[in-house]
């Protein structure tokens, strides 16, 4: 007998038994960052439905979390092909390092990832930072950028109570959110209104990232890259179709959802008219 | 600003009917004291956010322009800056395709106030020598680009106003003004028919408010929806200013609305038969606006007060012509409000049992315990409220407040319109009604005779979440109808929902919607390129209306005002 083990039970020695079981061999990755995202994003919504939600209150906040993470994986792998293929954004990581376990585990097939393996884009100002850091791309509040992105930084406020402290509201999340003060406890509810709306808000950030970096990559096609030394104007071309390949959702061009749908050359020709190519 | 002139007597135009089209000289003139003017001013002038509520035409407008006016006759007063948002409906569609319309929305609101306050200073003799970071002119250019949508992609940094900015230059203003405070009048705010502008409205009123900016904002009641931010009460003091009919100081105001507008001449024609002119300002239901409107039917008819009369058919037909243009508003919620339409249609409904329910309770009762009120029991349900919401905003319904009958229950009071009451024969619940008997049950009537009316016989057996079902559009891609009115995204294929601009749906109305007569439609139609409410806001020179026979720079402005109107 003692007094140590008078409060709760237990359970015994537990481990483990097969970390691999936990993991999963996917494909290689195919398509663009925003296609994933969709298929990720309606993946979740699909589960989110109202009678399931109304009956099992846990799961909104756990479809909640999903959302927040294929948000946050959407800009991790935009911003590893970004690097990839972008000499003015190379040299702007070029001063940053990396975690060498990251790099010893990608061994070259995907290093641009490592970069990006520590950080966190669960908030505005992260992704502002890591934009500015690693990809030389800063925008301001007269950005299409800007109001989504205020948005889900807020969502992100609400997911840090939810994986930190099982959905009770933390102070300074509660005062970020501009709440006003109550005498008991806040817990984060999410329901069926509230996740279709973050997911609407998780959406449009990506949306409007992937429009806007694209045309900031492609204006850097047009003017920068070609005063960089590794420049051969025989791969103009290629260079452009690998570049709006990163960006090119196949999905809304297949539900006509593209506002001004052009072809890839069109696109280019657009492009070079825009920068006083054509 | 002067008043538009009558095409005929080229004499300033007494049936304007709404005060931001009245010169100042007539708006001192022409309007009467609110029977609680003094107070509502006094608040008006004064520190304090505050938030005016009251239906269309009920003086809201006439109220802040007073408060201006007094403003700056008092040097030692508040600096008054008067802005009116009734174009704010415009912005809309950025919201629908603009991930940033937030700040573009928020940028027309600064812009707006900064236009004011350049008048303001410019009134105050100031603007000269002081140096303001915008220019009049650069005001007027980011405002047309907004309001047509053009700024989207392409809004300059340097071009960016803030409210510590504005606060900035209204702190220069008020310093070379020697005056402590600004007083912000800010007219037709809160768009009725954008919930989402709403709410960004009601968070740039909050973060305004400061030691020296003092907000005032008209609403409408029964549809303003407030972001989640903002607490009535605790961020602005709500004053209710439509006039209640049983005021006793309701028909002595009332007339007045009229004494000081009418000619002489006109106004004698109206005196000579007194209970049919305490009739006209019965009906009025407390807005000043349909009482000159009724007038101007009598008047305007035929040729004259003198051609056709003031008589009990023509004053009854008036009062008929009131109601149905009041039940439109409510109508045109449908169109407005399209996710709601089912709302307007039921409600219809709800509202000829109001009145048939207090036409079976005054059947047996005697002049002066005649019923204007319907009693409905608590709790009532959400859809139930939203459609009396829509009653409120419309002019139908005014609330008065709740009673308590014990076991019975508790009851929220609804006083109904009385041109609804008169036109349906609901007094007395017969025909042939006498002048006399209508003014006695007005004005002498019981406050505590109102027909409690159950949500049953108002709605039927039917479940309210059935019977008002949302008109939700089904999903754009695979037309499948939306599981939920909280649905982003369709259950079926998973694409985003698309929802609709409201106002490009309104500027796509067809022009016969407006207050004009078949005959007048069909030959604007005919001699212009006009056929749609987008067509007369595009004619900004009124060109296109001027080359259509019999209409003149009275009507021109008359047609135009009447679109701007439809989309506010």
């Amino acid at each position: 007998m003692s007094w140590k083990n008078s409060i709760n039970q237990a359970l015994g020695s537990v481990r483990i038994s097969d970390v691999a079981a936990y993991v999963q061999s996917t494909p290689a990755v195919v398509g663009s960052a925003i296609d994933r995202f969709y298929i990720s994003t309606r993946g979740l919504n699909a589960i989110g439905i109202p009678s399931l939600l109304s009956t099992s209150p846990e799961l909104g906040p756990l479809i909640f979390l999903g959302l927040i993470s294929t948000t946050e994986n959407y800009l991790r792998e935009i911003f590893s092909a970004t690097l990839r293929s972008c000499g003015v954004a190379k040299c702007a990581a070029a001063d940053h390092s990396v975690k060498l376990g990251s790099v010893l585990w990608h061994q070259g097939t995907a290093l641009e990832l490592a970069a990006f393996e520590h950080l966190s884009f669960a908030g505005a100002e992260e992704i502002k930072r890591a934009c500015r850091n690693f990809l030389d791309f800063s925008f301001t509040q007269t950005s299409p950028l800007w109001g989504p992105l205020d948005e889900f930084d807020r969502l992100c406020q609400l997911r840090h109570s939810v994986v930190h402290a099982n959905g009770n509201l933390a102070g300074k999340n509660a005062v970020s959110l501009a709440l006003p003060s109550v005498t008991g406890r806040l817990r984060v509810s999410i329901t069926y209104a509230q996740l279709q709306e973050a997911a609407l808000i998780c959406t449009s950030l990506i949306t409007s990232f992937n429009t806007e970096l694209f045309a900031e990559v492609a204006k850097r096609w047009a003017l920068k890259w070609r005063e960089l030394p590794d420049w051969i104007a025989a791969n103009e071309n290629m260079l452009f179709a690998e570049l709006h390949g990163l960006f090119y959702s196949s999905i809304d061009a297949a539900e006509s959802t593209i506002q001004d749908p052009m072809f890839l050359e069109q696109c280019r020709d657009e492009v070079k008219r825009t920068y006083g190519l054509l | 600003m002067k008043a538009p002139k009558d095409p005929n007597t080229k004499a300033p135009n007494v049936f304007v009917e709404q005060a931001e089209y009245i010169g100042d000289e007539e708006l001192n003139s022409w309007s009467a004291s609110h029977p609680e003017e003094e107070s509502i001013l006094a608040k008006l002038t004064q520190g304090g956010a505050k938030l005016i509520t009251g239906p269309r035409g009920c003086g809201k407008t006439t109220l802040l322009l007073k408060a201006h006016n007094r403003l700056l006759e008092d040097r030692t007063g508040g600096l008054p800056v008067y802005v009116n948002y009734k174009a704010s409906l415009r912005l809309e569609p950025l919201y629908k395709r603009h991930s940033n319309a937030v700040f573009l929305f928020n940028q027309w609101l600064l812009l707006k106030t900064y236009q004011g306050l350049i008048s303001a200073a410019k009134r105050v003799g100031v603007l000269q020598s002081i140096s303001l970071s915008f220019s009049e002119h650069t005001i007027e250019s980011l405002l047309g680009r907004l309001e047509i949508g053009e700024v989207a992609l392409e809004f300059r940094e340097t071009e960016v106003l803030t409210i510590p900015l504005l606060e900035q230059e209204i702190q220069i203003v008020l310093e070379s003004s020697g005056r402590t405070r600004c007083i912000l009048l800010l007219d037709d705010a809160a768009h009725a028919f954008s919930p989402e502008q709403q709410r960004d409205f009601f968070d740039f009123f909050r973060r305004l408010k400061s030691r020296c900016i003092a907000p005032k904002a008209a609403i409408y009641p029964g549809v303003t929806v407030y972001s989640s931010a903002f607490h009535v009460g605790h961020d602005a003091e709500e004053i209710d200013v439509w006039i209640r009919p049983d005021d006793s100081r309701y028909e002595s105001f009332m007339k007045r609305v009229l004494e000081k507008r009418l000619d002489v001449s006109i106004w004698d024609e109206f005196v000579k038969n007194p209970q049919l002119l305490q009739l006209l300002c019965y009906a009025a239901f407390g807005m000043p606006r349909s009482l000159i409107n009724m007038v101007r039917m009598l008047v305007q008819d035929q040729a004259g007060v003198g051609g056709g009369g003031v008589t009990r058919v023509r004053v009854l037909k008036a009062i008929h012509q009131n109601y149905q243009n009041t039940f439109a508003l409510f109508s045109s919620l449908s169109t407005k409000l399209p996710m709601y339409a089912n709302f307007i249609t039921e409600g219809s409904k709800v509202y000829q049992r109001m009145i048939d329910g207090i036409k079976e309770y005054n059947r047996s009762k005697d002049v002066l315990h005649q019923s204007v009120i319907a009693a409905i029991r608590q709790p009532v349900a959400t859809e139930l409220l939203k459609v009396l919401g829509f009653f409120q905003y419309s002019g139908l319904l005014l609330p008065k407040g709740e009673v308590s009958r014990g076991e019975k229950g508790t009851f929220d009071l609804y006083v109904m319109h009385y041109s609804a009451l008169v036109d349906s024969n609901a007094l007395f619940a017969r025909k042939s009604i006498s002048v006399v008997d209508f003014v006695q049950a007005f004005a002498h009537r019981d406050p505590h005779e109102f027909t409690r009316i159950g949500e049953t016989k108002l709605l039927g057996k039917e479940r309210p979440g059935d019977l008002f079902p949302l008109s939700l559009p089904p999903c754009q891609k695979c037309s499948m109808p939306r599981s939920s009115e909280h649905a982003k995204f369709c259950h079926n294929c998973g694409a985003a929902l698309v929802e609709a601009s409201i106002f490009e749906a309104l500027v796509e109305e067809d022009i016969s919607c407006l207050p004009l007569t078949s005959q007048r439609v069909a030959k604007i139609k005919s001699h212009s390129r006009i056929q749609k409410i987008g067509d007369v806001l595009m004619d900004h020179d009124h060109r296109q209306l001027r080359g259509v026979p019999q209409i003149g720079p009275f009507w021109a402005k008359r047609i135009f005002s009447y679109a701007e109107e439809y989309i506010a």
